[in-house]
């Protein structure tokens, strides 16, 4: 983000640059919503990488393609930071800015026991051009409700009602 | 809404449909039924399936507002690349509101 509050992020590009790389992730968080209807803007790529070291070597080949700094409050355009496969997998979460826009990093996220519980019911689909796993509407749902944060309440009732309208029986006139 | 609720209550605390019939005396066949919509939850059964779960329902009564529906109803509308360019063009325009500034 700059001074100005503006937002540059090249959602197809970082998702490119993942899967060039061969890294095995489910998008998750605001982009996945977007995907199944949301109304809601997202600033972001959120991802929950399969955390075999293979693919979390080819995601810190990936990383330092996209030039990933870490993302702080007080370093707001990041701290630059080494990086393996292995010291990627010794934290949950990773905030990072990419050359590319926001990129984070979740391997367990709330409510949910990471990749191959979301992968379960992720559909594979195409974004901005490129071919990824997307979670289930549900699934976010999930994983929102459990973080409960004052923005995951914001569009929860929201993205409840998307998914109820699903259900045939639910259907509305 | 129901099913969906427990769907996501059983998948949070990681239990397997075969798990909840058990603990709520009746068969997985019955909660998958229930959990893909085919059957509807009372009210009362949902807070019954989500308390044996070690879960609750904190509900409270607000005004009704739909705007965000109606919104994600046109959403619903497009296809999903129609989804993600529509996205790119709204975040490309707050960004140009945001450039000019709130005097503009």
């Amino acid at each position: 983000m700059d001074a100005a509050g503006r937002h540059d992020i090249d959602f197809g590009g970082i998702l490119e640059v993942l899967r060039a790389h061969g890294v095995k992730f489910v998008l998750i968080g605001g982009l996945a919503t977007v995907h199944w209807g949301s109304p809601f803007l997202t600033y972001d790529v959120d991802i929950t990488p399969d955390r075999d070291r293979d693919n979390l070597d080819r995601l810190s080949a990936a990383l330092t393609d996209l030039d990933a700094r870490v993302r702080t409050e007080s370093e707001p355009e990041g701290v630059p930071f080494a990086h393996t496969g292995g010291s990627l997998a010794d934290a949950a979460v990773w905030n990072l800015r990419t050359r590319l826009g926001d990129l984070d990093i979740s391997f367990v996220p709330n409510g949910t026991q990471g990749y191959r519980d979301l992968s379960r019911d992720a559909v594979e689909d195409r974004m901005f051009g490129v071919e990824v796993l997307v979670a289930s509407l549900a699934d976010v749902i999930r994983s929102k409700q459990a973080a409960n944060r004052p923005k995951d309440q914001r569009v929860l009732p929201t993205l409840r009602e998307i998914l109820a309208s699903r259900h045939e029986r639910n259907a509305r006139d | 809404m129901g099913n969906d609720l427990i769907r996501e209550a059983r998948r949070r605390v990681g239990w397997t449909q075969a798990q909840l019939a058990a603990k709520a005396g009746t068969t997985q066949s019955a909660i998958a039924r229930l959990e893909s919509g085919r059957t509807s939850p009372s009210f009362d059964d949902v807070i019954r399936y989500l308390r044996l779960m070690g879960l609750d329902l904190d509900l409270m009564l607000v005004e009704r507002d739909d705007s965000d529906w109606i919104q994600a109803q046109r959403q619903l509308r497009l296809s999903t690349d129609e989804r993600h360019a529509h996205h790119r063009r709204f975040l490309d325009q707050v960004n140009q509101i945001r450039g000019r500034g709130w005097a503009a």
